[in-house]
């Protein structure tokens, strides 16, 4: 499978939410919360560590590369509104003060969906990204906080 | 956007054959990762009930928010989806006037994309069951036989809609 779509990255999660929601919302049903929701972030996760691995080729595996994907793929389209607040080549901070994917999923009423199927991918994505980086955050948007304290870091 | 499956398209800009790929990208992985834990019959049937629901729902939505009659809702939508659709196959009409239409698809993208993925029946779920769920606006006044697809592996998709007395 190809990733050569040209489109927002808000818009193909919304387009691949479109299909997502209705089966785990049916797993959940015919197998519970706790297991749905273990079973589809490994999946998540994999897929998203691969992505990772695809965005360091195409933009630098490096912390400028991770601005430039936090600007230019997750922001594009008024994906989200940033606010770097550092940037040296062993660290990269910066707070999401908007975040349309997560006002995509409030809509639906799926905020908890939300974490699992789009916020959850970051950690495991920055796996795939670098080995040398590693990601903290403390809170998002999509959890109901103020903001999303992205912290990324190069490993001691 | 203005037309009855601007929301359904997501973005006019997008091909339905990428919308379907960008679905299957994420979909597939899931399925895959849930068949190894539960096994490929008991997730089949999972999502096999929730993608036809979902459908179902989906065009049952948009012909609620289409005014005419019936057969009008169905040829609204259909007009759209057959355009979007009708640019990844290539098809003959063997007949179309006022009591019925047949159309032989002999290729379709959507087919190629999902056979080469080794998941025909999830581009069954994803693209060959709108058909029956756009015929299900016209409430009775258009109905659809499809005996093969190519997804199915038929070398044609055979579609016979009959269209009830005006």
């Amino acid at each position: 499978m190809t990733d050569e779509i040209a489109i927002s990255h808000l818009q193909r999660r919304k387009i691949e939410a479109r299909a997502l929601i209705p089966f785990i919302e049916a797993c959940r049903e015919k197998l519970g919360d706790g297991p749905t929701s273990e079973l589809v972030s490994v999946a998540i996760r994999a897929r998203s560590s691969e992505e990772g691995a695809k965005w360091a080729e195409l933009l630098g595996g490096d912390v400028a590369g991770l601005r430039k994907l936090a600007e230019t793929v997750w922001a594009a389209g008024g994906g989200m509104d940033i606010e770097v607040l550092e940037q040296t080549a062993d660290r990269l901070a910066f707070n999401v003060t908007r975040c349309r994917y997560a006002e995509f999923f409030q809509e639906l009423g799926l905020r908890d969906l939300g974490v699992l199927i789009h916020c959850n991918r970051d950690r495991t994505m920055v796996t795939g990204f670098s080995n040398d980086i590693e990601l903290a955050r403390s809170q998002t948007i999509m959890e109901g906080g103020t903001c999303c304290d992205f912290r990324f870091r190069r490993k001691e | 956007m203005t037309g009855p499956l601007d929301d359904y398209l997501v973005d006019p800009t997008l091909s339905l054959l990428d919308k379907t790929r960008i679905q299957a990208q994420v979909l597939v992985p899931v399925l895959r990762g849930l068949r190894a834990e539960l096994g490929r019959d008991k997730v089949d049937v999972i999502v096999k009930q929730a993608l036809r629901e979902w459908s179902k729902r989906l065009f049952t939505a948009i012909a609620d928010g289409i005014e005419g009659s019936p057969r009008q809702k169905w040829a609204a939508i259909q007009s759209v989806f057959g355009e979007v659709s009708g640019r990844e196959v290539e098809f003959q009409i063997l007949r179309h006037d006022d009591e019925g239409l047949d159309i032989d698809v002999t290729r379709c993208r959507f087919a190629e994309f999902f056979h080469a993925l080794d998941e025909p029946e999830l581009g069954a779920l994803l693209i060959c069951a709108a058909d029956f769920d756009i015929v299900a606006a016209g409430d009775g006044e258009v109905s659809l036989e499809r005996a093969q697809t190519i997804m199915q592996g038929a070398p044609r998709c055979a579609f016979r809609y009959r269209f009830a007395p005006r």
